[in-house]
């Protein structure tokens, strides 16, 4: 799409049109994040002036607001954020494309499966929350179906069970839905030309369906990455605040954020936005340039048929 | 949560087809395996919601018992959600969910409208900045937020919660109906300006109709996730008058004595609109991310 350059009155038409989203964008997004950047450079509160005078201020600080991301509590929280995206994500994408493989096959009560399976993930996350908090009491239904007494919600290795199985419970319908929508536009000569080769259902799954599906599939986890690497809710919700086993990148900052430490909230919070966009990019550079071949020789085929 | 999916590059009537049989025919044993299979995930995922049904209809001495079924059903659960504080939280959740609605759909479709039917400098540079503010979390901005509306006057304000939901919002719902509008030929438009029904006469009448599907679909999006959101809400309100419902039904837990039944009262009432919300679009949902593979 060339761009032509507008005539004069269109420029403002369109400066009318679009300055609404951005004023709305500008004063909840970009503002906040380039103060947050800028306050994690800085320190503010009293100090002693060359006079001996109590002084209220904010000073610019250097570094040493991020002094505390080589910090045990950190690193513990950087190490709790990639374990349950890694955790998480993976079994989602599993259970995901299991779940779109039988959604996709038709049988009685389908619609009911597909609306139980994706129910979840329109339950808002502070409510799904409380559900599996109290599943996961000491005397709760958990540990009565399994016939332990665990202590899921507290402080521990069973804590980040907890929330990997709550995490996988409301999010893995998500990836389903998007496999579910890649699954369907493969078209079903393929399989009958599968089928006349004598290809077995094994052999079908892995060199005709997963290939195909994966362009949907790398988007859902692209996604999921995201969203997984800024989790807050559940931890905070199942297990709570503070708590060592299961605190995140995002509760830590939250925490650091309401005592007033501004400083190195914004820094933490700088850190994490530094680490999601690596993650994001990584991923797009190693696996992208196949999305972006795939959509070319999409084209190409368009062209060809014209 | 995940609302943010893909913005799916839409034609807006191409409905799936959902996939009628398997695209081979099955042996009647594996439809029965697969059934199966089916019927025990779709337990496993209800199971939960189950309990808290339950739960929210349990007398508070019977909590502790060990049967699955309550021992008598304690209705006025549900019908007491109404005279307590939380009746006033849910309130609050109702005008931010709508508020940020309407915000998004006045702020929204202009731009959509405007950088799906012209061509001017800097339009793929708009679609792209307004793409990468979606990818920032919000906990990372949550810092300058609370210190931006704190110096406006607006912590503990619904005007923080609606403003901050409808920008969180607004990214997805601008690429959705940009993707609408930019399916509907424009010659339909022009036909209609032509006819005499002038540029307004035209939009309202022609394009406005047939983007319809789009424009509600962004409209619900915005809608659940403005009703779900947590951390902002968290963070912006300080009193528990002002908080929505779902940070309001979280300050329960670490009382001395957390009435679960009423709590799940409140969920269960707090999910309903959403289930019936999102049961309105699923279809188009899975339609939309479809159609925009199959370009």
């Amino acid at each position: 799409m060339r761009v032509r350059p507008a005539p004069r009155g269109q420029s403002w038409t369109a400066a009318a049109m679009l300055s609404p989203t951005m004023v709305v964008l500008a004063l909840v997004v970009l503002y906040p994040l380039v103060a947050a950047m800028r306050e994690s450079f800085y320190e503010s509160g009293q100090r002693l002036d060359a006079d001996g005078f109590v002084v209220e201020g904010e000073w610019f600080a250097g570094l040493a607001n991020y002094a505390g991301v080589v910090e045990q509590r950190f690193m513990n929280a950087a190490f709790n954020t990639t374990l349950f995206t890694v955790v998480t994500v993976a079994l989602e994408v599993v259970l995901g494309v299991a779940m779109a493989l039988v959604m996709r096959r038709a049988f009685r009560g389908r619609a009911f499966l597909r609306a139980s399976i994706l129910i979840p993930w329109a339950v808002p996350t502070a409510v799904a929350g409380l559900m599996w908090k109290w599943i996961f009491q000491a005397d709760g239904v958990a540990n009565t179906l399994l016939g332990t007494d665990i202590l899921w919600t507290a402080d521990g290795p069973w804590a980040k069970l907890a929330v990997v199985i709550a995490d996988t419970w409301k999010t893995a319908p998500f990836v389903g839905l998007l496999v579910l929508a890649g699954l369907q536009i493969i078209p079903s000569d393929v399989y009958e030309a599968a089928k006349v080769d004598g290809s077995t259902p094994w052999q079908t799954f892995w060199r005709i369906t997963l290939p195909l599906v994966r362009p949907a599939l790398l988007v859902a986890v692209l996604f999921r990455l995201m969203d997984a690497l800024r989790v807050f809710d559940l931890p905070y919700v199942l297990v709570g605040p503070r708590k060592q086993s299961v605190e995140t990148l995002s509760g830590l900052i939250w925490d650091e954020a309401t005592r007033v430490h501004y400083g190195p909230a914004s820094a933490y919070g700088t850190a994490l936005f530094c680490y999601i966009a690596v993650i994001a990019f990584v991923f797009v550079k190693l696996l992208g340039a196949d999305l972006l071949s795939d959509v070319r020789s999409r084209r190409r085929e368009a062209r060809d048929v014209a | 949560m995940a609302v943010n999916t893909m913005p799916p590059r839409t034609r807006p009537h191409s409905h799936v087809r959902p996939a009628r049989g398997a695209p081979r025919r099955m042996p009647k044993l594996k439809t029965v395996i697969v059934a199966a299979a089916a019927y025990v995930i779709s337990f496993l995922f209800l199971f939960p919601y189950v309990v808290m049904l339950l739960t929210s209809l349990r007398s508070q001495d019977s909590l502790r018992e060990v049967s699955f079924w309550p021992e008598e059903w304690v209705w006025s659960n549900l019908t007491n959600f109404w005279t307590s504080g939380l009746a006033g939280n849910l309130w609050v959740t109702l005008k931010v969910a709508t508020g940020s609605t309407v915000l998004v759909l006045l702020v929204a479709l202009p731009a959509a409208y405007y950088s799906a039917r012209h061509r001017f400098r800097g339009r793929t540079a708009f679609l792209i900045l307004v793409l990468i503010t979606q990818m920032f979390q919000p906990t990372a901005m949550l810092v300058g937020i609370y210190r931006e509306f704190y110096q406006f006057g607006l912590v503990d304000s619904i005007w923080s919660l609606i403003l901050v939901n409808g920008g969180f919002n607004l990214a997805f719902a601008v690429w959705i109906l940009n993707a609408y509008f930019a399916s509907i030929p424009r010659e339909l438009e022009e036909a209609a300006f032509i006819d005499g029904n002038g540029r307004f006469g035209a939009l309202f009448r022609i394009t406005l109709p047939l983007a319809l599907p789009g424009v509600i679909t962004a409209l619900i999006f915005t809608f659940i996730a403005a009703w779900n959101e947590f951390v902002a809400a968290l963070t912006l309100t300080t009193t528990p008058e002002n908080q929505p419902l779902t940070v309001a039904l979280n300050s329960f837990i670490g009382q001395y004595q957390v009435d679960w039944q009423n709590l799940f009262a409140g969920s269960v009432i707090a999910t309903i609109p959403v289930i019936i919300l999102f049961a309105l679009i699923e279809r188009k949902v899975v339609g939309g991310l479809t159609a925009g593979s199959i370009k």
